[in-house]
C-alpha cells in the first residue's frame, strides 16, 4: 500500500493570518489560538493516522484471501473461454488456471507490499 | 419472515415497470434501499450542513468527520492532487457504508449482498481507472503490464500474469464486499434461528437458546464493524487502483 508519502501533513488548514492590530492584546490572544489550534491539529492527525494505520491491518487481512481465489477464478475463466473458442476444452483452462494460480500470488505478495506496485514502473521513463 | 437463512436475500419487485427486451426494470425491494441509502446520505449531509457554526452542532460534527474521513484517506493513497477524485471516492464510500449499515436493520435488505450490485461498482472503478490511466499516460498506460529489465524469453509470460492480474481487481473487489455481508447476514441468521428452534423445547430449551443469543449479540457487533471496514476497505482500494493511474509515482 502506498504509505510512502504519509509523513508530511503540511498544506492543510492554512494559518489565519495574524492581524496586528493596535491592541497587543489582540495580536497575543490571535497567536495563542493559532498555537492551540496547531497542536490540536497535529495531535488529530496522530490519532488520525493511527486509526487509518489500524483499518489498513484489517484491510489487508480481509483482501490477502479474496485477491488470491480472484485471480485464479479470472484465469480460469479467461482459459475456460478460449476453449469455447477453439474448442479444445481442457487444455487452455488447465494452462490458464496456473497462469492464475501465478497472477494470485503475485496479487497477495503485492497487498502484502512485498512486491512493488505495477504502477511504479511508469514512472521509469516519462 | 421465513425461518430459513437465504429469503432475506430474495428480491421482490415493489412496482412493475416496464421491461426491455427480456430484462425486467421493476422497481424492487433492493431499488428501494439504494434509494433509501442515498436519501439517508443526502439527508444527512444536507442537515450538517445547513447551519454551519464555528462551533459545530452534532450533526455538523458528524458531517465533519465523515469529510474530514474519506479526505484523509484520499490524501494519504494518492496525495493532495488525487483530491479530484475526492466526489468520486466519498460517493463510493457513503454508498457502500450506508447500504451494509441499512442492512443491519431488522428486516431491511442489504443491497450489498448481492454479487450484482457490487460487480456493477467494481467494473465501473476499474473503467474509470482505465479510462483516467489512458487519458493521462496514453499508450504509456499498457507499460503497467510489461516490466522493465525483464528478459525478452519469459516477458509475454510475465506480462500475461501482469493482465491476470489486473483484471482480477474488479472480481476480488466485488467478491470481498459482496461476499462479508452476505456470509456475515447469514451466519447472524442461522444463529439467530437456533435461538428460536431451541425455545420451543420447553425449559431446557430455553436456557440451552442463551447461548446462540449471546453469539447474535457478539455478531451483531461484529457485523457492524465489517459493515464499516468491508466500505472502508471498498473505498481505500478505489484509491489504490486510481492512484496506480494517476500518479505512478510514489
Amino acid at each position: 500500500m502506498a504509505q510512502g508519502g504519509s509523513g508530511e501533513n503540511g498544506g492543510k488548514a492554512p494559518e489565519k493570518p495574524v492581524i496586528a492590530g493596535p491592541d497587543k492584546r489582540f495580536s497575543e490572544i490571535s497567536a495563542r489560538i493559532a498555537a492551540e489550534r496547531r497542536e490540536a491539529e497535529a495531535a488529530q492527525t496522530q490519532t488520525g493516522q493511527r486509526t487509518t494505520a489500524l483499518g489498513k491491518t484489517w484491510g489487508t487481512a480481509f483482501r490477502l484471501g479474496t485477491e488470491f481465489v480472484a485471480a485464479v477464478l479470472v484465469g480460469g475463466g479467461i482459459g475456460y473461454l478460449i476453449d469455447r473458442l477453439l474448442g479444445t476444452l481442457p487444455w487452455f483452462l488447465i494452462i490458464m488456471l496456473l497462469v492464475g494460480f501465478a497472477a494470485g500470488i503475485l496479487n497477495m505478495a503485492r497487498a502484502a507490499g512485498r512486491v512493488p506496485k505495477a504502477g511504479d514502473r511508469l514512472n521509469d521513463e516519462p | 419472515m421465513a425461518n430459513d437463512p437465504l429469503s432475506q436475500f430474495q428480491i421482490k419487485p415493489i412496482v412493475d415497470m416496464f421491461s426491455v427486451g427480456g430484462m425486467d426494470f421493476s422497481f424492487t425491494n433492493s431499488s428501494l434501499f439504494m434509494v433509501a441509502a442515498a436519501g439517508t446520505i443526502g439527508a444527512i449531509l444536507f442537515a450538517a450542513s445547513r447551519s454551519a457554526q464555528l462551533v459545530p452542532s452534532r450533526i455538523q460534527s458528524i458531517g465533519e468527520l465523515w469529510y474530514e474521513f474519506v479526505a484523509n484517506m484520499v490524501r494519504q493513497v494518492m496525495g493532495n492532487e488525487g483530491m479530484k477524485f475526492f466526489p468520486f471516492v466519498f460517493t463510493v464510500f457513503s454508498f457502500v457504508l450506508m447500504c451494509n449499515l441499512l442492512g443491519m436493520f431488522p428486516y431491511f435488505f442489504t443491497v450489498t449482498s448481492h454479487v450484482v450490485v457490487t460487480a456493477a461498482l467494481a467494473v465501473f472503478i476499474i473503467a474509470m481507472v482505465v479510462v483516467v490511466g489512458l487519458a493521462k499516460h496514453g499508450l504509456h498506460f499498457f507499460k503497467l503490464f510489461v516490466p522493465s529489465g525483464v528478459p525478452m524469453a519469459i516477458l509475454p509470460f510475465i506480462s500475461l500474469i501482469e493482465v491476470i492480474s489486473f483484471l482480477s481487481r474488479p472480481v476480488s473487489l466485488a467478491l470481498r464486499l459482496f461476499g462479508n455481508m452476505m456470509a456475515g447476514h447469514i451466519v447472524l441468521k442461522v444463529f439467530t434461528g437456533f435461538v428460536v428452534s431451541l425455545g420451543a423445547l420447553g425449559i431446557g430449551g430455553i436456557i440451552g437458546a442463551l447461548f446462540p443469543l449471546a453469539m447474535g449479540v457478539a455478531l451483531t457487533g461484529f457485523e457492524f464493524l465489517v459493515a464499516f471496514l468491508q466500505a472502508f476497505v471498498f473505498a481505500i482500494l478505489t484509491c489504490v487502483y486510481l492512484n496506480d493511474a494517476l500518479h505512478p509515482g510514489h
